[in-house]
């Protein structure tokens, strides 16, 4: 039988009083009605459950306990209170998106263990707060790293011509100084899944993979090559086996806790 | 992205249109051409005049870029410029707005500076960016008498777009963006191998036809310089007006951007500015400046003339996430040799931003 009790303390060196969306998931925000993943909508569906919220716990505390990774989640603009560019109904979507993200990398039998949240106020955030060209993309990961072991993942408000940007292969060292080390990308979408969907896609490319090779693959295609801008949709979940044994080679990679 | 807030005519827009404002679909690449028909461009700029609100969700920062890419026309600068004046407009649209009016559509000036003293931080950084770009003479004089900006980064961007105007038109005003760069010594750090070499025009040619503008209102393709350090590749296109002798004597006889670093991006396979190189004659010799395109300045150092057609020296200037960096040069009749690389292969005191509190 697991234990939360546990695994929170050999995983994430929590003991004493836990709470389980906020110790074991990470998801620290909820909306003004009291909602972890905010307003939903029609296409709004967790992949593993095929239902709008509903997660396994169960799950969720094996997978941390295999191998894992940490994500670093950088909201860029964003005041403690809410004063800045960054609003609530953009931090439940955000939490959202990794829950997607995680049902989405379950497939490839690897867990998102811990949520490190991080915030770059307005003033420091400056131009970053609406991404417009590509170096820009690579400027943010330049002169901000999460101190800690997580990918660095940099929420911002927009993307112009692509929802997120990322290197393929992207480095454990965060501030190497010659390549984009983190992922960057837009918070809004249409549908929220979407963004959870995006976001296990970039990771993708971080962890080492290439674009393809289907439209249903997490990888999505680009069918415009060599352009870079990957096509993805809600329907981009799917693994094949030589990808995730990429991914599960990458230093990102933790092992068993 | 935008919302369907406001009761408007809802007129059918083309399906070609509605694919490409998609909040979820994505969009072309950058240098690809869209080839729209003047009703999908008129559709565009109903939708980005509000004139139209699509049935289908749609993102204005896509409609504002897409009408970008089709129609440089004044209506379309007006119907851009109405995002940007409009404050019930999300943030991130009017952002984006005053970003393509940096793409040289036509009155883009004169719809930029009726929007200078735009409140909102963002906006207005990206207005001042954007005159860069784009202004003249007019533009300077109007951005000289600007208050200084309390937001630091806005402050950056003003001083930036001054000197660029200023030394795109060679204009009377001196910049203070010199900073004394640090000495580094080899052996502190690991360090990553550099190199720079001069471009045939063939491969320049097709490194311009992979190029994302814009290239900061100068002509570029002429000359150019490859520039390696670590995995990370530049172009370093020369500006075209300085002239075509080897040791670039233009740069000592008027203030110039010189050249433009534009970055590769393995997974697009194109090039774009992330540095501006920013020269200033100083008695015999000049000084440079390496600029990022938001302001931050990178590098700094100096060029003179002497046995050999030009020598230089480069040092990163003390910064958060700074790229420590000492670099001494020279051309010669013979091609571009690198004396002293000291290029380390982390950057330092890069910000850890602070912990999100709840």
């Amino acid at each position: 039988m697991i234990s939360v009790r546990q695994v929170a303390d050999d995983c994430l060196g929590v003991t004493g009083s836990i709470s389980v969306n906020r110790d074991i998931y990470g998801y620290i925000f909820r909306d003004n009605n009291g909602r972890l993943f905010g307003a939903l909508g029609n296409q709004d569906i967790l992949p593993a459950t095929n239902h709008p919220t509903r997660r396994s716990l169960r799950a969720q505390l094996e997978l941390m306990k295999g191998e894992s990774f940490n994500l670093s989640m950088f909201l860029v603009g964003h005041e403690n209170d809410f004063s800045g560019v960054v609003s609530l109904a953009d931090v439940t979507a955000i939490q959202y998106g990794i829950q997607v993200t995680r049902d989405v990398y379950a497939g490839a039998d690897l867990g998102i263990r811990q949520i490190f949240w991080r915030r770059i106020g307005v003033a420091e955030a400056g131009g970053y707060t609406v991404i417009e060209t590509r170096g820009e993309a690579v400027d943010i990961t330049d002169d901000f790293s999460g101190p800690n072991n997580g990918i660095d993942v940099f929420w911002v408000q927009t993307i112009q011509g692509a929802g997120g940007w990322c290197n393929q292969d992207g480095p454990c060292d965060k501030d190497a100084k010659d390549e984009q080390t983190g992922v960057v990308i837009q918070i809004q979408f249409n549908t929220t899944r979407f963004t959870g969907i995006l976001l296990g896609h970039e990771l993708g490319h971080y962890l080492g993979l290439p674009t393809g090779p289907a439209a249903n693959n997490v990888m999505g295609v680009d069918n415009v090559p060599p352009f870079g801008v990957d096509e993805v949709s809600i329907n981009s979940t799917q693994w094949v086996n030589n990808q995730i044994q990429t991914i599960q080679g990458h230093c990102s990679i933790l092992g068993t806790c | 992205m935008a919302t369907n807030k406001k009761r408007k005519p809802s007129v059918r827009v083309p399906q070609r249109v509605l694919d490409l404002i998609h909040p979820d679909v994505k969009s072309p690449p950058e240098l690809t051409e869209r080839h729209l028909s003047d009703p999908q461009v008129e559709a565009l700029k109903a939708i980005v005049r509000r004139r139209v609100i699509p049935k289908q969700p749609f993102s204005m920062a896509k409609a504002v870029n897409e009408l970008a890419h089709a129609d440089r026309s004044r209506s379309a600068t007006r119907a851009i410029a109405s995002v940007v004046a409009n404050r019930e407009e999300a943030m991130p649209d009017r952002v984006v707005a005053a970003w393509a009016l940096g793409r040289g559509l036509s009155g883009a000036q004169t719809a930029l500076l009726e929007n200078l003293a735009e409140r909102n931080q963002h906006v207005r950084q990206e207005v001042i960016k954007s005159l860069g770009i784009v202004g003249d003479g007019e533009a300077l004089a109007r951005l000289k008498r600007l208050r200084a900006p309390a937001a630091e980064s806005v402050a950056k961007q003003l001083a930036l777009s001054k000197a660029l105007i200023a030394h795109r038109h060679d204009l009377a005003y001196d910049h203070d963006l010199y900073r004394r760069g640090v000495v580094r010594k080899p052996g502190d750090e690991p360090m990553v191998t550099l190199s720079l070499s001069p471009m045939r025009k063939s491969t320049i040619r097709a490194h311009r036809e992979r190029f994302i503008g814009p290239a900061l209102g100068i002509d570029i393709g002429d000359r150019a310089f490859r520039l390696k350090a670590g995995k990370a590749l530049w172009t370093v296109y020369v500006n075209n007006a300085i002239g075509d002798d080897d040791h670039l004597s233009g740069m000592f006889e008027r203030k110039w951007i010189t050249a433009l670093l534009a970055r590769w991006h393995v997974r697009t396979d194109t090039n774009e500015v992330q540095y501006v190189v920013l020269t200033s004659p100083r008695d015999r010799s000049a000084e440079i400046v390496v600029a990022r395109t938001d302001g931050e300045v990178m590098y700094t150092g100096t060029a003179s003339k002497g046995r050999d057609l030009l020598r230089f020296a480069m040092r990163d200037v003390a910064r958060s996430g700074t790229a420590p960096t000492n670099v001494k040069g020279r051309l010669t009749r013979g091609g571009l040799e690198l004396e002293m690389t000291v290029p380390f292969g982390r950057r330092q005191q890069v910000s850890e931003g602070e912990p999100v509190v709840v």
